[in-house]
């Protein structure tokens, strides 16, 4: 059963260090999230565990075994690409069955792969259509099948769902998810999509510019992101400037910049010191405007609203001068309008406190 | 003023595929609309229809500011327009292919430059203002397009997927910004997409296209809450689907009682149809509460087991198998307390939180189809 690991990994084409010192391991049975925007190592590092790329430095071990110059073919994975690379004038039976026929199997034995990879990816009675027959979707599931007939443990999967409209998308990351698991395979899955990474994966590993920044559960990095870049790139986060003004045994206050005071329960942040606080969008509530100071109601106006379906969303401008978004679950139609002033109630118990950035936040919120 | 669009009875047809059908669609001075649909349900071809790359086949008629345009040129629509492959001038910097209109018109130089880096920086791309395209990713080409676009002063905007190629996190970034823009500039803009969140969030009003026939179109609140049918509910929301009959009425309490397919009773508060009635009820996926398997035998309540339990971007997703094998989504909120695979479970949703349609002739699954 697979498990792989890389170990000081760097990658480099001329002076560009695509990936950079990376130290991971991916447990047997596991599936994790590469996850991180265009250009930030996620997919030259898929490249160099499935024997594509070659690293610059470092070793990638698979299942204990020393593969990294090992060629892909005697590295038993599974490879599905967002461009499907499907043979045109081979009905989807064949298709599926090119992998084991190429691992010498015997008939008797391909049949029963390449049904079982149909049974599970529903494409049973498709078997006999040609690849021009099919929609996307089918495609893609082809891709699927075509790697679990293979037989192979370990599946990778290269911005594979990239293809797909949104809502077919959103159903296939949970069948991917199920047929995973239920063949208890290793999968290691390529994706800028933070929605699909928290879908799929047991583990997400964030990079960014060719290095991991952080990995974890998806509560984990969502709710405890280590970085304000992570805060910022999964889900939606609001960042409010103030400073330390008081710590006590059970956390800190936060003074904004109209004076309102934000009580959290991050403690361990010297007095004085300037911070930003990242707190969700779904953690604010607007209730009517009340002339009171209280801890975390923080006054602001109404700028901005959408509906969103399940929800609805606010822009509200601060008085201390951010424009923070309000995420609110509610069937109701929604009680404020443009220009309604509001008291910003902010739940800080799933806040998170950052050191004021020494190169200024913007570097930090660039999406690169 | 910005153009009014109006398409009357618009078909295309190629060969024997129907791309569009009897479009009767007005977009309004100044409005933002969507098209929205799956991949194949004639978007495209509404935009390449109204921008004058093909025309309508005979009967239809495109009127743009109340003047027929069947006899006007593309070059003399005034539109701008982003479609899928992005077209920049290869040999100019992508400062040059902003200010590119904006010179050809005689504006102001330092300042159509001063814009042009504006915008830049709204589209995530300070600092590549010296770039050529071919030193650009395909999400960066295609936001410089966008940009160029807004900036040339057309007052039409034709959108086709304008943020389709890019990470989605920018893409998220950008819509926002991409509606603020439009209504700063007072344009009237048509922009086609298959994501329902950017539908929403950028648009006046939806229309909602499938098979190359309009099937709705209204604000996101209008389609959202009233869904004319089945393909419009599930498709702009996680919504589960039960078959039945309606058993009994009391138009009075404003009260029905189903009875549905798999041996589940259910109450709703619409009482459109009459008994015995074969129905389809609606239930959407954070309209369903989840809790501990209680032993109730009340309608609206089912008893499963999770199948999956998932945590998505601060909510809970969780899919239920009910005693009669159905799968049932739940979404709810994320809060300390969830729920494991294999845990017993009662599901339960309001009379009120329910949708009612007609049982579609096609069958249930045809008529859930997205291509």
């Amino acid at each position: 059963m697979p498990e792989v690991k890389l170990s000081t990994i760097s990658k480099h084409y001329d002076e560009v260090i695509a990936v950079d010192s990376v130290n991971l391991t991916v447990h047997n049975g596991e599936y994790v999230a590469l996850l991180g925007p265009s250009g930030c190592g996620k997919t030259t590092t898929l490249r160099i565990i499935a024997g594509l790329t070659l690293p610059t430095e470092g070793d990638v071990f698979i299942d204990g075994k020393h593969v990294t110059y090992a060629p892909p073919g005697n590295r038993d994975i599974g490879f599905v690409f967002q461009h499907f690379e499907i043979f045109p004038f081979w009905d989807v039976w064949d298709n599926v069955g090119y992998g084991p026929k190429l691992r010498g199997l015997d008939e008797i034995e391909i049949e029963k792969r390449v049904w079982e990879a149909l049974k599970t990816t529903k494409l049973t009675d498709k078997a006999d259509n040609l690849p021009d027959e099919l929609n996307t979707p089918e495609l893609q599931r082809v891709g699927v099948a075509r790697a679990l007939a293979t037989g192979a443990r370990l599946m990778l999967f290269d911005e594979a769902l990239g293809a797909l409209d949104p809502k077919v998308k959103a159903i296939f990351q949970h069948e991917l998810r199920k047929i995973v698991k239920k063949n208890k395979l290793t999968a290691i899955h390529v994706t800028h999509d933070q929605q699909e990474a928290m879908a799929i994966a047991d583990r997400i590993i964030v990079m960014r510019k060719g290095r991991i920044l952080q990995i974890g559960k998806p509560t984990e990095l969502y709710y405890k992101p280590n970085d304000i870049f992570i805060a910022n790139f999964l889900g939606e986060s609001n960042f409010i400037e103030g400073v330390v003004s008081k710590v006590t045994e059970t956390g800190s206050e936060i003074r904004l910049r109209d004076g309102s005071i934000l009580r959290t329960d991050e403690k361990a942040i010297k007095g004085g010191r300037r911070v930003i606080i990242s707190i969700r969008h779904e953690l604010l509530k607007l209730q009517p405007f009340e002339r009171f100071s209280a801890l975390n109601f923080i006054p602001g106006k109404v700028i901005g609203y959408r509906f969103l379906g399940d929800r609805h969303s606010y822009e509200v401008k601060l008085d201390a001068g951010e424009i923070v978004g309000v995420k609110e679950f509610a069937r109701a139609p929604p009680p404020f309008k443009l220009e309604d002033p509001v008291t910003v109630r902010m739940d800080t118990s799933l806040a998170v406190l950052f050191s004021y950035p020494s190169n200024g936040l913007a570097p930090h919120l660039s999406l690169e | 003023m910005s153009p009014k669009v109006e398409l009357r009875h618009v078909t295309k047809r190629y060969e024997s595929l129907v791309a569009l059908n009897d479009l009767i669609l007005t977009i309004n001075d100044g409005e933002y609309l969507t098209l929205l649909g799956p991949t194949g349900s004639g978007k495209t071809t509404t935009l390449l229809l109204i921008a004058g790359l093909i025309q309508p086949d005979k009967g239809g008629e495109i009127y743009i500011d109340d003047v027929p345009v069947a006899d006007i040129s593309t070059e003399n629509r005034n539109i701008g327009f982003v479609f899928a492959r992005y077209a920049l001038f290869p040999h100019l910097d992508v400062i040059d292919n902003l200010i590119y209109s904006p010179r050809v018109k005689g504006e102001n130089l330092d300042e159509s430059k001063k814009s042009a880096r504006e915008m830049l920086e709204l589209m995530v791309l300070s600092g590549r203002g010296d770039a050529i395209p071919k030193e650009l990713s395909g999400g960066m080409k295609q936001r410089v397009a966008l940009a160029r676009t807004l900036m040339s002063g057309a007052k039409l905007l034709l959108l086709d997927e304008p943020l389709g190629a890019l990470d989605a996190r920018i893409r998220m970034a950008l819509r926002k910004e991409l509606r603020k823009i439009v209504k700063d500039l007072k344009i009237t803009a048509i922009h086609a997409t298959n994501d329902i969140t950017e539908a929403f969030l950028i648009s006046d009003r939806v229309a909602i296209l499938r098979e190359g026939t309009l099937i709705q179109i209204g604000t996101p609140a209008e389609v959202y809450e009233k869904p004319r049918n089945i393909f419009v509910a599930n498709f702009l929301s996680d919504t589960n689907f039960f078959g039945g009959i309606v058993k009994s009425v009391d138009i009075q309490k404003k009260s029905a009682l189903l009875e549905l397919e798999g041996d589940l009773r259910a109450k709703t508060n619409k009482t459109s149809k009459p008994e015995n009635f074969q129905i389809v009820l609606g239930v959407r996926a954070e309209d369903i509460q989840i809790n501990p398997r209680i032993s109730i035998d009340e309608p609206n309540h089912f008893n499963g087991e999770v199948e999956s339990s998932k945590f998505i971007s601060g909510t809970n997703r969780y899919e239920v198998i009910l005693e009669n094998k159905d799968l049932v989504i739940i979404r709810e909120k994320a809060s300390k307390e969830w729920f494991e695979e294999g845990d017993s479970v009662t599901i339960s949703f309001h009379p009120r939180e329910t949708l009612l349609f007609d049982y579609p002739e096609e069958g249930l699954e045809k008529a859930l189809e997205f291509e």
